[in-house]
């Protein structure tokens, strides 16, 4: 890799052990990704979570905090293994909080922004198109790609915060345009109109085209921001799905020709119906009366807090089942000046805006089913925890917290 | 005499173990046990076995970005393989690892992208040498006749 003259200093330790340290790991694993060499980044998004960091990464912040490291670019935080705001409240193991809250304080030194969020793009880190980023949440990486043609790798945790620590990350994958066009072309013919539609349509386009960029065909002109996050959202964590685009609404896709790079499809597929039927069954595993009704992977923006706010409008949440809404505190700070705030939480719903149902550790919180209408949800906290999924449309996992 | 395979170097350092193969894509996030060293994801072929002091392979790797962390944590805990080979290796195994050397001292060398491919070649219980700074693999096998 061809190092500028300044990063070679870096590397010396003229700016710094913690920078010294970051650039060592950074230039070694983008060797192995033959990376040329280190471009700048405008801003980074790093894990914090202890569940995923383990004891490693308490060390490993905590490194850098002792060593003097600050972020040199604009750098956030995905959401927390324990809601902190609300100590007390959530029956996490005291040990466990007490690991997760050196994690927060370490990244607070190092001068990040506490936004505790996996949809930094709709607030607080919005890139241009052409930007080049250090993130490593997977699902934000899928939208920076896909949805605003910015430019990032999913890093690997560790990596991430190193990448933040000196701006600069190795110029490999999806930062170079032969690797960011769409090479295998997905008609989607079922009709995509709910939220759960797209849920259900990003579970399967991952399960099905693994890491490669798929070019969509068939989708509404009407797609929201929020159902292009969750499709993309739903795609990463169900393959390893970087970058998506779709004909006619993402910015690298005005034509099917120009997403595909003037060249033809090396495979074509079709996602109708009965693909979207069968992904539904397979992710739906119980009719159990859920403890906890999860909404909000990812993240709920406004305006999805407002929906929902509709929808508990005069209810509420039956005994003996929780209802747990995620979402940033900037959006939930937003929802409480409106109207919809009492229908809300009035009812006893909970505004959970420091944490993500995919990382609490859900043993210790009493969770054994759990209804929710995440694909991403559905997919993942199985794999992780002893506890069924019920899968469910948003109307329906209302229904059921709140009976009736 | 004992098989030659040549490949790229991902992490630097020589080890000298039984291997341990796993056929299917290996999720590190949540799919070892750091406390043990074993597999815990029920989906994989590896299940219940444990990686510690193994040469360990699997193809690639798949699931979450923090699984570098996991990687870390069970070197961290003395609990890691002696060496990872894959047929491509992913930023989860190479940072997990350099950081397991940056951080632990523990220097445990990472290969990939063999010729001959080296899931044809090794099976579990081979002894393997891994040597990376030279770019090389050998394999002994004990014959049963």
């Amino acid at each position: 890799m061809h190092l500028t003259r300044q990063q070679e200093s870096v590397l010396r330790g003229d700016s710094g052990e913690a920078a010294e340290f970051a650039m060592r790991l950074v230039t070694r694993v983008g060797d192995v990704y033959g990376a040329d060499r280190l471009v700048p980044v405008t801003s980074a998004h790093v894990f914090a979570n202890y569940s995923s960091l383990n004891d490693a990464g308490v060390e490993l912040f905590e490194r850098f905090t002792r060593l003097g490291g600050k972020f040199s670019v604009p750098t956030t935080v995905n959401p927390l293994s324990a809601d902190l705001e609300k100590e007390g409240s959530f029956s996490v193991p005291r040990s466990y909080e007490i690991k997760q809250r050196r994690i927060a304080r370490a990244f607070n030194a190092l001068g990040g922004v506490p936004c505790w969020s996996c949809i930094n793009y709709q607030f607080c880190n919005v890139p241009r198109r052409g930007d080049d980023l250090a993130w490593s949440e997977s699902g934000a990486v899928c939208y920076a790609n896909s949805v605003i043609g910015a430019r990032a790798n999913r890093l690997s945790a560790g990596l991430d915060i190193a990448c933040g620590l000196i701006g600069l990350t190795p110029h490999f994958g999806y930062l170079l345009d032969d690797n960011r066009r769409g090479k295998l072309l997905v008609k989607v013919t079922a009709s995509i109109r709910s939220d759960s539609d797209y849920h259900t349509l990003g579970y399967v386009l991952g399960r099905e085209v693994g890491t490669q960029v798929p070019v969509l065909e068939g989708l509404r002109p009407d797609i929201t921001p929020d159902q292009l996050k969750i499709l993309g959202g739903a795609a990463a964590a169900a393959g390893s799905v970087a970058m998506y685009h779709a004909v006619g609404i993402t910015p690298d896709a005005p034509t099917r020709s120009q997403a595909l790079g003037g060249e033809p499809p090396t495979e074509r597929l079709e996602i109708g119906p009965s693909e979207l039927r069968h992904a539904r069954e397979e992710l739906d595993q119980t009719d159990r009366r859920p403890d906890l009704v999860a909404l909000g992977g990812p993240q709920y923006s406004l305006s999805e807090l407002l929906n929902v706010a509709r929808l508990l409008e005069g209810r509420r949440v039956r005994p003996g089942i929780r209802l747990w809404i995620y979402s940033p505190a900037y959006f939930a700070g937003l929802a409480a000046k409106t109207t919809m705030w009492r229908s809300l939480v009035g009812g006893g719903a909970r505004l959970v805006t420091t944490s993500c149902a995919e990382i609490q550790p859900m043993g210790a919180l009493g969770v054994h089913s759990l209804m929710t209408n995440s694909s991403k949800f559905a997919n993942l906290i199985p794999a992780r925890y002893d506890v069924e999924i019920r899968y469910a449309p948003l109307e329906e996992c209302v229904r059921v917290a709140t009976g009736g | 005499m004992p098989q030659t395979l040549e490949g790229r170097t991902v992490a630097a350092g020589y080890a000298r173990a039984p291997a341990l193969v796993g056929q299917k894509p290996f999720m590190l996030a949540y799919g070892i046990d750091p406390k043990s060293g074993r597999v815990i994801d029920q989906r994989h072929d590896l299940y219940g076995q444990s990686v510690r002091g193994r040469v360990l392979l699997f193809p690639h790797g798949k699931g979450p970005t923090s699984g570098s962390m996991w990687l870390l944590e069970t070197i961290r805990r003395g609990n890691g393989p002696a060496a990872i080979l894959n047929r491509e290796s992913d930023a989860n195994v190479s940072t997990g690892l350099i950081l397991g050397e940056l951080l632990y001292r523990r220097k445990i060398p990472a290969m990939d992208r063999f010729t001959p491919d080296a899931f044809t070649v090794i099976r579990t219980g081979d002894v393997v040498e891994v040597d990376a700074a030279r770019g090389r693999v050998r394999v002994w096998r004990w014959l049963t006749k």
